[in-house]
């Protein structure tokens, strides 16, 4: 407020120079005045006319300005007034006491205003101080309605304000419990102020918050600390609100709580756009993750902001690790990586960008970039968005297909594809080596048409069973571009979409014209062939007859001429020369004795021939039984000879018995014979086990023979001893042999000079069966 | 020893050493039946049929034993033998085939016809001194011959 304006109050605060400068005037003015108006008034009272001037200075400026107004009327009066004038020099003690007179009453004078000065700025002092008192009781009446309006107003406004927001205000006792109405959390919760009473407003919260909220809101009371959670409070209308809670307790001048206040802040749709910002973040990250292209954010400068999984796994390194990274150290070629990601800074994106990344362990995955730059709200460019897709797989499908169509090029067979309206799109080198036409000329072309195909069954049979069985096999005729015709072997198949829809058919033809021909040329000579083993059975027929009857001449008509010489040669010795002696009848006896060989050679022969022809009938055979008849037959040859004979373990077999007698009798016979000169004969017949077949044996401990001679042992007519020592005719072994042979099995000799002799057979695989 | 059957045996050989060896061979055995030769099997069949050579002879005066040999010209011993078997007047008469053939196919074949006995010639002369001395007793002696044929009446 501005204070009321005073009279003195502008000299009170003259600066000093005006203070003086008014003395220096009225010192100016009084020696005006005495210069003019002393000649009218007369020499008698000079200084009469100087004291206003001092008056007024030291009126205006106090005693220093009085003083100096003083001073100088004096010097003024010394110069005009006394004698001699215009000198300071003053005659006469009269006009030096006047001077003297006038200084003093000139000091007292500006004393005199010094004081009044004084006295005027007490004055002024305390008067302002009166009106400060009174500004400030105005003010603080002034203040007081401003309060009270402003109390009013906020209170209105407070309680438009509770009713616009959500927030709910609450007070407490110092015991942290409801003393009082809370109408704002009772019109929320539509509870009764009752109901809401000490601890009961916690029944209006969730019922998952009560616990909790309880415990902190006791700590809080117990400590006096700030009160701040979050809860849930149902609304009347049954639905729960999430609150942000802050209390505070109010304390009195000694310290202690007067009361709790606080506020509940009605945070739900925060929570709700908080939550569904988590859910689009997780549902973002998850978008991110379900991919198995590797993604990767880029920053402006080139370092990576953010991976997902599959770039983990592309790259070998953790997400940790790479965010920050820059993004081109990834590839083999990081160069070509930068230049990527800076076109798409520059352009906005790039699209299949081909870039090969490392992986950690050296690994290199090709892959083609799609990228894109993404920006914030103000659409600010803020980083590159890429994608990679792993194309290993296609690059090796790539791989495969151009290997697949090399080596269908390889192919001599003619192989192309036709559609479903028969016309041909694709045309491999063996059908331009095999029809004449190259792929430009045949593509486009309906392929019966241009190779003039003639069918096995009717060209409808054909699409028939195709569109049945998806396939078809069989031989075509097919015309060359220089009009030859060739046979080919073809099968195609029908190519069928996913949906199962044909698309085209796949065909492959074999020329087999060359084939054909050397088929027909084959079954010709294999008739001929048939003919002539026919015809050669036939002579085979007759040679075995002609053997037959050969052998039946032998055993009839050869042996008649020896029974004669011997017939005759017994009667000569008999009856008509009962007297001879000597060498005449020796020589009788000895074409006897050649006869009966002959005799027998021929009947052994004979046999030897028929074993070849026989029929064999296999069945079991006891062996041991087998072996003991053969002794037994050959009993006579033990007459009179001391032969020990070991039986062995002899399993049973399947063989012909007849023909199996044949090999025992001769084995064991040879094995007596051969045994003749020992005064104890050892004869071991047995079998052992050996490589899954058993194998027979004969030991004896006789003459035995030179194993060098063991590959003429088996042959006809071959022996080993003299004649004269051990008589034979060298066929039984041949024969043995021979029937071990026609039963699948072996025979082999072991055997030294004069230590005995062993023979080993086996039965093939016919002692199986027994 | 039995007497000896009376009637005649029938030699069917057509080897002239045989013949003789086994006439000698039947002599030496002290047989005293006659001994019939025929020297094939031609010769055999109108021996014992009446006809040819022997036309007017009595059928019904068969041979107490007829020996065969098998290998014969003309007819072979295997077809006399199927006649002999095939005609009731003298089917019954026993058959020995005497031969060098140890055939099996013989053998089967002559069984078959109903042969009584098939003896090998052994090439030792012996030995067949031996059988023919061993034949004669059994078939000449021992063995009951057949009775005469009997013509059905009316017939």
């Amino acid at each position: 407020m501005e204070p009321p304006m005073k009279w003195m109050l502008p000299l009170a605060v003259s600066p000093r120079p005006a203070r003086y400068g008014v003395a220096i005037g009225s010192a100016a003015i009084s020696v005006v005045l005495v210069e003019f108006l002393l000649p009218s008034l007369g020499n008698q009272f000079p200084f009469l006319l100087l004291y206003p001037g001092v008056i007024c200075a030291a009126w205006y400026g106090g005693f220093g300005p009085g003083l100096l107004a003083t001073v100088l009327a004096a010097l003024v009066a010394d110069l005009f007034l006394f004698e001699p004038r215009f000198s300071f020099a003053i005659a006469g003690r009269p006009g030096q006491l006047a001077i003297s007179l006038f200084l003093v009453v000139g000091g007292f004078i500006s004393w005199l205003g010094e004081m009044i000065l004084r006295a005027n700025r007490r004055l002024e002092t305390y008067a302002r101080g009166i009106a400060n008192q009174r500004d400030i009781s105005e003010k603080r009446a002034a203040e007081l309605d401003r309060l009270n309006e402003s109390l009013r107003q906020s209170e209105v406004r407070y309680r438009s304000l509770a009713i616009a927001t959500a927030q709910i205000v609450w007070t407490t006792n110092p015991e942290g419990e409801v003393a009082e109405d809370m109408p704002m959390w009772r019109t929320f919760t539509g509870k009764s102020e009752e109901e809401l009473r000490g601890w009961g407003w916690v029944d209006s919260l969730h019922p998952e918050d009560r616990e909790r909220t309880r415990a902190v809101w006791s700590v809080a009371v117990r400590a006096r600390s700030v009160y701040e959670t979050e809860y849930r409070i149902r609304k009347s209308d049954g639905e729960y609100r999430h609150f942000a809670v802050r209390g505070a307790p109010v304390l009195q001048a000694d310290g202690s709580v007067r009361e709790w206040v606080g506020t509940c802040t009605d945070i739900t749709t925060r929570k709700r756009a908080e939550e569904a910002l988590r859910r689009a973040s997780a549902y973002n990250r998850r978008l991110l993750e379900a991919s198995l292209d590797p993604l990767v954010t880029i920053g402006p400068d080139g370092k990576i902001t953010d991976v997902n999984e599959a770039t983990e796994a592309a790259t070998g390194y953790p997400r940790a690790e790479l965010i920050g990274k820059d993004f081109a150290d990834y590839f083999t070629n990081p160069q070509a990586a930068r230049e990527g990601y800076e076109r798409v800074f520059r352009e906005g994106f790039v699209r299949d960008y081909p870039l090969e990344i490392r992986h950690r362990d050296g690994r290199v995955t090709p892959v083609v970039y799609n990228a894109s730059v993404y920006r914030d709200e103000a659409d600010q460019v803020i980083g590159v968005f890429a994608a990679a897709r792993d194309i290993t797989a296609q690059k090796r499908a790539e791989a495969e297909l151009r290997q697949m169509s090399h080596l269908i090029d390889l192919a001599h067979d003619a192989i192309f594809i036709r559609g479903r309206d028969g016309t041909i799109r694709s045309w491999n080198r063996g059908a331009e080596q095999m029809y004449g036409w190259s792929g430009e000329e045949a593509l486009g072309y309906i392929s019966h048409d241009l190779l003039g195909t003639r069918f096995p069954v009717s060209l409808a049979d054909l699409e028939d069973r195709m569109a049945r069985d998806g396939s078809w096999e069989g031989e075509l005729i097919h015309s060359r571009r220089d009009g030859a015709q060739i046979v080919v072997a073809s099968r195609q198949v029908l190519d069928r979409e996913e949906r199962g829809e044909p698309t085209v058919t796949l065909e492959i033809n074999s020329d087999i014209t060359e084939r054909k021909r050397a088929d027909d040329e084959l079954r010709r000579l294999k008739g001929e062939l048939e003919e002539r083993v026919v015809m050669r059975t036939a002579q085979l027929e007759a040679a075995n007859k002609e053997l037959e009857s050969f052998a039946y001449s032998v055993s009839h008509d050869l042996r008649a001429p020896l029974r004669a010489i011997d017939g005759f040669c017994q009667i000569l010795m008999t009856e008509h020369a009962p007297g001879l002696d000597g060498d005449p009848r020796r020589y009788l006896q000895r074409v006897s004795e050649n006869t009966r060989k002959m005799g027998r050679l021929i009947d052994e022969l004979l046999q030897f021939s028929r074993l070849g022809r026989q029929a064999m009938t296999p069945q079991p055979v006891a062996m041991a039984d087998l072996v003991r008849q053969c002794l037994e037959e050959l009993q006579g040859e033990r007459e009179g000879r001391e032969v020990e004979v070991i039986l062995g373990e002899l399993p049973p077999c399947r063989a012909d018995a007849a023909l199996l007698e044949q090999v025992w009798l001769n084995l064991l016979a040879n094995a007596l014979k051969f045994t003749r000169c020992r005064a104890e004969a050892r004869i071991e017949a047995g079998s052992f086990a050996r490589d899954g077949e058993t194998v027979y044996f004969v030991r004896d401990n006789g003459v035995g023979f030179d194993m060098a001679y063991a590959d003429k042992l088996f042959d006809v007519f071959q022996r080993l001893h003299r004649q004269e020592d051990y008589e034979g005719t060298g066929v039984g072994l041949a024969l043995v042999q021979r029937i071990i042979h026609r039963h699948g099995g072996r025979i082999w000799a072991e055997a030294s000079p004069d230590r005995g002799a062993a023979f080993f057979f086996t039965l093939g695989g016919s002692n199986a069966n027994a | 020893m039995p007497d000896h059957h009376s009637g005649h045996v029938l030699l069917v050989e057509d080897n002239p050493d045989d013949l003789e060896l086994t006439l000698h061979a039947f002599g030496k055995s002290g047989l005293i039946n006659t001994m019939q030769v025929v020297r094939d099997g031609a010769e055999a069949l109108d021996y014992l049929f009446g006809k040819g050579e022997f036309i007017g002879r009595d059928v019904l005066d068969v041979p107490l034993l007829i020996l065969l040999d098998l290998k014969l010209p003309k007819v072979s011993g295997i077809e006399v033998l199927r006649r002999i078997r095939g005609d009731p007047r003298i089917r019954t008469i026993p058959v020995v085939v005497l031969t060098s053939s140890r055939e099996e196919q013989d053998i089967t074949e002559t069984y078959g016809l109903g042969v009584n006995s098939y003896i090998v010639k052994p090439v030792s002369f012996d030995e067949f001194v031996k059988i023919a001395a061993q034949v004669g007793l059994y078939w000449l002696l021992i063995n009951q011959p057949p009775p005469p044929f009997q013509p059905r009446a009316g017939a």
